[in-house]
């Protein structure tokens, strides 16, 4: 898989993924996790919550960010070093989430990328936004 | 701890303390990797793993994370938890086969029943491979 060196990259530059959120990937995501939290798994409880129907794993969200960066941008050999993460709307079970990242600052000296990742749902409404910090492949491995 | 347990923002004080431990098997971290759609990344492939500074392969950092999430939803503050935000920095790479045991901290009580969380993962019982802290609000 083609991977993307420090060289390669330019402020602005931008990947994404546009995913829609099946019921089968909460699922699996609450099994591998084992995170069972009704207001993933539970739609009467959930219908009772302020969200009024069952809503994906904030994680399960973030996942597909780091995806992009793992598999496009970088891509492949990157090495994801920190992320900040706000959690702006419920990502619901049928929503259609792009994940976007975008190079936000170059850090050649340290091999270092940070971008700017955001999620949207299909309406376009922001759920997630953060900077992720990243090290890509370097060109001789 | 009942699979409803939950803590009210009022009965919390800063300093209070949970830990959840899992081992990061292969199994998980291959089934992870489907979950998110990593189909050839140096999580799942030894080939790819040799070219990397580890040498071996190493978990998915948005896997660790959601072990956080776990233990605030079943431990700290528990059922009903909304995850509002999260800042973490990762130190160390964990490799499969690797137990992680997740240290959380309440730092701060903050406004509207929120709580700033200290998210710390350790390898084995010891090094320290990721820091964080999150900010979520209490289901009560």
């Amino acid at each position: 898989m083609k991977f993307l060196t420090m060289e390669d990259l330019s402020i602005g530059q931008e990947a994404s993924v546009t995913r829609t959120i099946s019921e089968s990937d909460v699922y699996l995501f609450a099994g591998v996790t084992g995170d069972q939290n009704p207001a993933h798994t539970n739609e009467v409880y959930a219908s009772s919550s302020s969200f009024s129907h069952r809503i994906a794993h904030g994680m399960l969200t973030a996942g597909l960010v780091s995806s992009v960066l793992g598999m496009q941008l970088p891509g492949p050999g990157t090495i994801y070093l920190g992320q900040t993460l706000k959690f702006c709307a419920p990502v619901y079970i049928g929503d259609t989430i792009t994940a976007t990242v975008k190079v936000a600052e170059l850090i050649p000296e340290k091999n270092r990328v940070i971008l700017d990742t955001v999620c949207t749902n299909q309406d376009g409404k922001i759920v997630l936004s953060g900077q992720a910090t990243v090290m890509p492949q370097k060109s001789a491995a | 701890m009942g699979k409803y347990y939950y803590r009210t923002w009022e009965s919390i004080s800063i300093g209070d303390r949970e830990e959840f431990s899992i081992e990061m098997t292969d199994d998980l971290v291959r089934r992870f990797s489907n979950v998110i759609g990593d189909t050839d990344s140096f999580h799942i492939s030894d080939e790819a793993a040799k070219d990397t500074v580890f040498q071996k392969r190493i978990c998915h950092g948005a896997h660790l994370l959601s072990y956080v999430c776990v233990a605030i939803g079943q431990k700290l503050p528990g059922f009903g938890t909304i995850y509002c935000s999260h800042e973490f920095e990762f130190l160390e790479p964990v490799y499969i086969g690797d137990t992680i045991r997740v240290e959380l901290e309440v730092l701060e009580k903050l406004d509207h029943h929120r709580l700033a969380i200290r998210t710390d993962i350790y390898r084995g019982d010891s090094s320290l491979v990721m820091k964080g802290k999150a900010v979520v609000k209490t289901y009560k």
